[in-house]
């Protein structure tokens, strides 16, 4: 068992040095393109005229992509970095937006939504004692409300429920 | 006969030797601060029925496929003290999604909103439960 974690955490460390190295490799790309282009576009006024600019000779680069010596140009150059970059991005916000907790968006008022919400607080306090299933069914209709009404609507239980006039243990 | 009754007694007090520490904190609420902590053990076990204390979370689907989520803090003391505070705050719903099972809880609240201001949780040894069965 000791064996089998001991491997998957050498196997993970692998991983991240691999994604680290390709990060950097990504950068490096970046900076050699974005002086490629540089180079290349003519300024916007007032500078240098464009027949005076010559144009730049294809970067040699080393590395995965280069490894047999083949000459990129800087749209080559730039195509990588643009798959690299996605791919990170990919890799880096997949896990985040898993774990974001995104709540519902805007909710828009409604007047019978507003007035079901209000009868069944109405409900809680005639019933006084309450169970869970009185507490979901609360909370479901609150969660349908703008947040405004939302807000509102717990606080008046939480405040129900602090000075006596419901109990509930949920 | 005589050798067997001296094993269970040094055997009775090597265990009280190893027990570790304990530290019971009594459900304690100050209403009228908004303030309310205590362990959970502490409350299971307390002899007043109607102590206790705890935390709880209510996510909800939408047809957009977000969801609500609602988070809650709650407790009442032997003097009869009752708290109530809910929250959708995000961070604090984290630190509900953290709790443990044993832990000591603590929370403070808006009184004039009933909003959860701040929830905490302590999850030590020390308000472990004096002998947990095996499964």
């Amino acid at each position: 068992m000791l064996k089998a974690l001991a491997a998957l955490s050498v196997l993970q460390l692998s991983a991240t040095a691999f994604l680290i190295a390709r990060l950097d490799e990504a950068n490096a790309r970046l900076a050699l393109a974005e002086a490629a282009i540089a180079v290349k576009q003519p300024p916007a006024a007032g500078g240098i005229a464009p027949a005076a600019v010559s144009a730049p000779a294809p970067t040699a680069l080393s590395g995965p992509h280069g490894a047999s010596g083949e000459i990129l140009s800087a749209e080559a150059a730039r195509a990588i970095i643009r798959e690299e970059l996605a791919a990170y991005r990919f890799a880096q916000g997949a896990p985040r937006a898993a774990n974001a907790g995104a709540s519902t968006g805007p909710v828009a008022p409604d007047p019978k939504k507003s007035a079901a919400m209000r009868r069944d607080f109405d409900r809680l306090l005639s019933m006084r004692n309450i169970g869970a299933r009185d507490l979901d069914r609360y909370l479901e209709l609150a969660a349908a409300l703008p947040e405004s009404e939302r807000k509102s609507a717990l606080s008046e239980l939480s405040r129900a429920i602090n000075d006596g006039r419901i109990e509930g243990r949920f | 006969m005589k050798s067997l009754a001296l094993s269970i007694a040094l055997s009775m007090f090597a265990g009280a030797a190893h027990a570790g520490m304990t530290q019971p904190a009594e459900v304690d609420i100050d209403a009228a601060a908004g303030f309310a902590g205590g362990d959970q053990v502490t409350a299971r076990y307390n002899a007043d029925p109607d102590v206790y204390i705890g935390c709880g979370v209510r996510r909800f689907a939408s047809a957009g496929g977000g969801f609500t989520a609602f988070g809650f803090c709650q407790g009442e003391d032997a003097d009869g003290d009752v708290a109530f505070c809910n929250t959708a705050n995000a961070d604090l719903l984290g630190v509900i999604d953290s709790s443990g099972e044993f832990g000591y809880i603590t929370f403070s609240w808006d009184v004039a909103t009933g909003e959860c201001t701040r929830i905490g949780f302590s999850n030590q040894s020390f308000y472990l439960p004096k002998k947990l069965d095996r499964n």
